[in-house]
């Protein structure tokens, strides 16, 4: 952590390296909450260009109030939603994006994954936004209830609804087609 | 298993990587906004055409304003507001032989130390509580020893200051007062922030004063922990010279500033602080340029005259009313400029002199 603030305050002060090292920090993940929201990697790649641009042009004024990884990660989540929100996102197949990768070395596995993630991505799609952003950010993003409540600014039992509908609904859409 | 385990397991495990190109091209972005940013121009890079537009007509803006302000203060006369820099204070104290540092703790109204430094003289005196006394020390360099005396005892300890201390010592005398977190600013870290505060509640605090703040990132020996300083200075701007200092730090960037402590500094002259050691400790200081390294600098004086009831509370009035009236003293800067807890003590006395109730001064 006291790493992550070193690396604030050196970008506050203008240093590209620090720049540097917070984007290969932050980018995949970010990439990934983008991409799993918006079922779009080409629309994901606007939304992480977009929030790195405005977040270095901020950065003498920045103030974080959070650690920098929900900062970025709200950041994301509030341009895919002004995207939604101004119709400006159209549907691109995920497997037109980068590769999609598992921390396995055997190939079978890997494929196997990749199956598994563009079936989770679709059917992820098909679930209302609200109840998608809650599943990814608290299992892709490792976020608290507490802090997507603050996100959504909405109670915490409601993030924790809108949690256990939207896997009690993939479950129905996947259907066992998710495999061990 | 559970299925529903699996879909919890496979969403964390999705996982996308940026293209190359992808990064590359964010990055060089990026670095343009930040270039722009660190310029202070408008920050309007990535945003749309509309805020884009926006930008530009505050800009225009703002250049109308500049130009009509310069045109008024031509016309009228007036001069700009010139910023004082951090390396104009240094100048300044550079040049400054006698000084006098209160220092207090934050929302105190009692110094816990103040220290008069000559280097003129030669001498250092503290004033500070130890050992639940508050006590004067006196650093006599071109005696070589240390004088202690409580501020309600009339006894006097001296101490003969082993050589290599003494070296020492007379270095902190020569140094920075204490007073600047840096005694070179060449140490001042790289990424240091200097910042004028323009609050008219905080100039209140001196009036007359400009007030800046510097900022800086302090690592450890490893150079991974790190700590939030600030350093916020009260100067007069006919002098540069630094009248306040405030110290505060933070562990946490996202923190506010804790308040630790600050510094109240006056400018005595070398009589001022001659006639407080002798009305102190009943000594005459002459010019160490007059009589060298001379045992003889300071001189034992009138102990034959007697000394009228209550004279040590009246020595004690004269100092506090001297503190109060010059606002002098010093900080825990201890370690900054040399704290007297360095000097004397069982271990490194060579002889030991007590004068038991001397009389007069």
């Amino acid at each position: 952590m006291l790493e992550e603030e070193r690396l604030i305050w050196e970008l506050k002060n203008g240093d590209k390296e620090a720049l540097r090292q917070i984007y290969m920090n932050y980018k995949d993940k970010l990439l990934t909450i983008a991409a799993s929201l918006l079922h779009d990697s080409y629309a994901a790649e606007d939304v992480l260009h977009d929030v790195f641009v405005s977040f270095a042009a901020d950065a003498g004024r920045l103030e974080l109030r959070v650690s920098l990884g929900s900062y970025l990660i709200t950041s994301v989540v509030n341009r895919v939603r002004d995207r939604y929100r101004k119709k400006k996102h159209h549907v691109v197949e995920l497997d037109k994006a980068g590769p999609i990768v598992s921390d396995s070395c055997d190939p079978e596995q890997s494929a196997m994954f990749a199956e598994d993630s563009q079936l989770l991505a679709d059917a992820l799609f098909q679930l209302p936004l609200e109840q998608r952003e809650t599943i990814i950010l608290h299992l892709n993003a490792g976020m608290k209830f507490r802090e997507i409540a603050q996100i959504q600014r909405i109670p915490m039992s409601t993030a924790q609804g809108r949690y256990r509908y939207g896997i009690d609904k993939l479950r129905t859409i996947l259907n066992g087609k998710v495999k061990k | 298993m559970n299925p529903l385990d699996h879909i919890e397991r496979a969403i964390k495990r999705l996982h996308l990587i940026t293209k190359a190109e992808t990064d590359q091209r964010i990055l060089d972005d990026a670095f343009a906004a930040l270039e722009k940013s660190g310029q202070k121009q408008p920050h309007h890079i990535g945003r749309s055409a509309q805020r884009r537009t926006l930008g530009i007509r505050l800009v225009e803006l703002a250049s109308i304003a500049a130009v009509i302000l310069v045109v008024f203060a031509l016309f009228f006369g007036t001069p700009a507001a010139k910023a004082v820099t951090l390396e104009q204070i240094y100048q300044a104290l550079d040049k400054v032989r006698n000084i006098c540092v209160a220092t207090f703790k934050a929302n105190k109204a009692e110094p816990y130390q103040q220290v008069w430094t000559s280097q003129t003289l030669k001498v250092k005196l503290f004033k500070e509580r130890r050992e639940g006394k508050m006590q004067f020390i006196l650093w006599d360099i071109p005696n070589g020893v240390t004088k202690t005396k409580s501020v309600y005892e009339d006894s006097v300890t001296t101490v003969e200051i082993p050589a290599d201390r003494l070296t020492l010592m007379e270095k902190s005398i020569g140094g920075s007062f204490g007073l600047v977190p840096f005694s070179d600013i060449n140490n001042v870290p790289e990424g240091y922030q200097w910042s004028c505060v323009e609050d008219q509640n905080v100039e209140a605090i001196i009036p007359g004063t400009e007030v800046y703040d510097l900022t800086w990132l302090q690592k450890s020996t490893t150079g991974t922990a790190v700590r939030f300083c600030k350093w916020r200075v009260f100067v007069d701007p006919a002098t540069n010279l630094p009248k306040r200092a405030e110290w505060y730090h933070k562990l946490k960037i996202e923190e506010e500033y804790i308040f630790d402590t600050f510094d109240e500094v006056t400018y005595p002259s070398e009589s001022q602080i001659q006639a407080l050691i002798r009305k102190t400790f009943g000594l005459a200081v002459d010019s160490g340029r007059q009589k060298g390294n001379s045992k003889d600098y300071f001189t034992e004086v009138s102990h034959t005259k007697s000394k009228p009831p209550g004279c040590h509370r009246v020595i004690a009035g004269i100092i506090e009313g001297c503190a109060k009236d010059q606002a002098c003293t010093k900080k825990d800067k201890s370690a900054r400029a040399g704290a007297p807890a360095a000097v004397g003590g069982k271990e490194t006395t060579k002889y030991v002199k007590k004068t038991k109730g001397r009389e007069g001064l």
